[in-house]
């Protein structure tokens, strides 16, 4: 193979790889030109680590790398994208070894792409409903987004020390070089200012049947908040409330899944959510709600008792905690009409959020600011 | 590659052919390596290696909430600046002399200037890059990317030699695309059994064949379960290290003092709990 080819192989494969959702940028692609170029022989071993820690940027594209390096260099799949332009880099040895291209080359019309996440992914997942996210890697990018919002909150809310011209902390270093044109006299004293609280939040989750296109997402948007938070605590409810912080603690997702279903027995089954908040107030309030607790209900609102007792709760509720926010997946939807419930309740909550699509999470973490 | 290795072997660390492979093309086209993995599988000690390997300094720097560039890359000698100013004012010295305390003899290196600034290359690790803040990744972008540093009350500071950086990550927080664009990539995975045999007989050398075979099968075993703490490396070392104490030489043969010292592996009371004792005896039992 020449030196043009091998470039426009690896041109092809760099291609082949962003529509798997990689970013590889004309650096990565030079150097690993160069990386290859510097072989002695063509050695398929090499070059597929080469490529790999070249055009890998996190933990799941590396250990999804090797099947992609099979699929396009050793043809088990129809999917060679060839370049239209060809890499312009000075071939310095003007030796170059090329890989063991058994690849079928095939006309760029036949080209079959996965149907994966394409370029703009993380705004097209961020307004799609929840309900359309069928799709089982659009789904898992959008859990895993869900994840870091809660983290970008964190990071927000991070303790800060800000520097100030008034504040109880003198600051010794910023007040000598603030007034070095002094004579390191301080005259204009610098403070730092108090750091920010992280807040604390509760979480009662809603996962009845009705709620379960919303579910897996929320689901991960509160694992986010319970790992990054290390005083949030989470309920789920159905008929029945059930504390499951420690759960959304495991480091494997799939053990969490596997754990909130054997936790709940009538998983997926009907709704109540004034019973299910009564139970709350009722065990869990007097120790975990104070007037810096931000209250989070997750819930469609569909409720099978009468709009008053839920009301009569969310007021308890609110006595105790400092925000209570209603997050509804139905807000937002088309067609959507306040009901009983939603109308009882609204005295008694701050906000009643969307929260059908990640940018509706986005917001979420706003107020929560 | 084979050569780096060996290098690697020879200071205690046992690296596979893909790592050796990937420290040499980071050394080939002097770019940072970004090591990710799971706490205790080696990230550290690969940077402390390489430098044992390359002869060079090793500049670590671990990485906090809340780590700033005074701590990080340069600090202003502000005793000195004021000693001077007022060294100067007796002397009646001119407005402008007091421009010069913004000087390289007032600046205070720390390891990020210091790495730049070494006649022969070092290896700079940056630990835990995950734990800093946001602000100071982007700082960091700079360094990576041109080895320079720009101090705004001086000049821009270009590398004398070029570090070999390694940064690693525990994944507390997502890393920004620009710091892992600027990186080679590498996931340090749990051993292979037969790597794990390997470090035990590197760092531990009057073990017992069998003994050293039955705990690497005992802990990969166990890095199957649903743990909340998996047993890395270094809990497998420590392992070995408190059985040889212990005068064990073959784990199904003292039950007790193997739930005894089980602490070395499992670091959390939920853990302790799910290897209650029938299931050490089930791990035990597919170990031998």
């Amino acid at each position: 193979m020449n030196a043009s080819s091998l470039s426009q192989r690896i041109l092809g494969f760099s291609d082949y790889l962003r529509q798997q959702g990689y970013s590889i940028c004309s650096n990565d692609i030079s150097d690993s030109l160069h990386a290859i170029s510097s072989l002695n022989e063509p050695n398929k071993q090499l070059s597929e680590i080469y490529f790999r820690t070249l055009f890998c940027r996190e933990a799941s594209q590396w250990q999804q790398f090797h099947q992609h390096f099979n699929n396009y260099w050793l043809g088990k799949i129809n999917t060679l994208a060839i370049p239209t332009k060809s890499l312009n880099i000075n071939q310095t040895s003007g030796r170059l070894s090329g890989l063991a291209g058994s690849s079928q080359e095939i006309n760029p019309a036949e080209i079959d792409i996965n149907n994966g996440v394409g370029a703009g992914k993380q705004n097209t997942i961020g307004k799609a409903d929840f309900r359309f996210l069928n799709d089982s890697k659009a789904m898992q990018e959008a859990e895993n987004l869900a994840e870091t919002l809660a983290t970008q909150l964190k990071r927000s809310l991070r303790r800060k020390k800000v520097i100030a011209n008034r504040g109880r902390t003198l600051s010794v270093r910023h007040t000598l070089r603030h007034n070095l044109s002094q004579g390191g006299i301080p005259i204009k004293p610098r403070f730092l200012l108090q750091t920010r609280e992280p807040p604390k939040l509760v979480v009662l989750h809603d996962v009845s049947h009705s709620m379960t296109w919303n579910n897996p997402l929320l689901f991960r948007f509160v694992r986010g908040l319970v790992n990054v938070f290390h005083n949030t605590e989470a309920f789920v409810f159905h008929t029945k409330l059930h504390h499951v912080t420690e759960i959304f603690k495991l480091h494997s997702i799939s053990s969490m899944k596997k754990q909130l279903e054997a936790t709940n027995n009538l998983w997926l089954g009907g709704t109540c959510i004034a019973q299910s908040i009564s139970t709350f107030n009722k065990d869990y309030a007097n120790v975990m709600l104070n007037k810096k607790t931000s209250l989070i209900l997750i819930s469609d609102g569909f409720d099978t008792e009468q709009p008053s007792e839920l009301a009569k709760q969310l007021k308890l509720l609110k006595s105790r905690a400092d925000k209570v926010l209603w997050l509804n997946p139905m807000v937002a939807r088309e067609g959507y009409i306040e009901d009983a419930s939603a109308k009882a309740a609204r005295p008694y909550v701050d906000n009643i959020l969307p929260a059908h699509s990640l940018n509706s999470l986005r917001e979420v973490i706003y107020r929560l600011k | 590659m084979k050569d780096l290795q060996q290098k690697l072997e020879k200071v205690g660390y046992i690296a596979n052919s893909e790592m050796a492979a990937i420290l040499n093309l980071m050394q080939q086209l002097q770019r940072p390596l970004l090591i990710e993995g799971e706490a205790g599988v080696g990230k550290t000690s690969i940077a402390q290696a390489l430098a044992n390997a390359a002869d060079c300094e090793l500049i670590r720097m671990q990485c906090y909430e809340g780590l700033d560039s005074q701590s990080a890359v340069y600090e202003w000698n502000y005793s000195k600046q004021l000693l001077w100013i007022n060294m100067q004012e007796k002397l009646d010295a001119k407005k402008e002399d007091l421009s010069t305390i913004f000087d390289k003899s007032f600046l205070l290196e720390r390891p990020l200037l210091k790495a730049i600034t070494q006649i022969n290359s070092p290896v700079l690790l940056i630990d835990e890059i995950d734990r800093a803040d946001e602000a100071f990744e982007a700082f960091l972008l700079e360094l990576l990317s041109e080895y320079q540093i720009t101090i705004p009350e001086y000049s821009t500071i270009n590398a004398t030699s070029i570090p070999m950086v390694i940064l690693t990550s525990n994944g507390v927080r997502h890393l920004s695309d620009a710091l892992r664009r600027r990186c080679l990539y590498y996931y340090m995975p749990y051993p292979d059994p037969e790597r794990e045999m390997q470090i035990i007989k590197s760092r531990v050398p009057n073990i017992d064949d069998t003994l050293s075979r039955q705990i690497v099968s005992f802990v990969q075993h166990l890095r199957e379960k649903d743990l909340r703490k998996l047993p890395g490396v270094a809990e497998t070392l420590d392992w070995a290290m408190a059985l040889l104490g212990l005068g064990i030489k073959d784990i199904s043969i003292e039950r007790q003092s193997i739930l005894d010292s089980l602490g070395c592996l499992l670091k959390t009371r939920e853990d302790k709990q799910l290897i209650n004792a029938a299931e050490l005896d089930r791990l035990i039992r597919i170990s031998l």
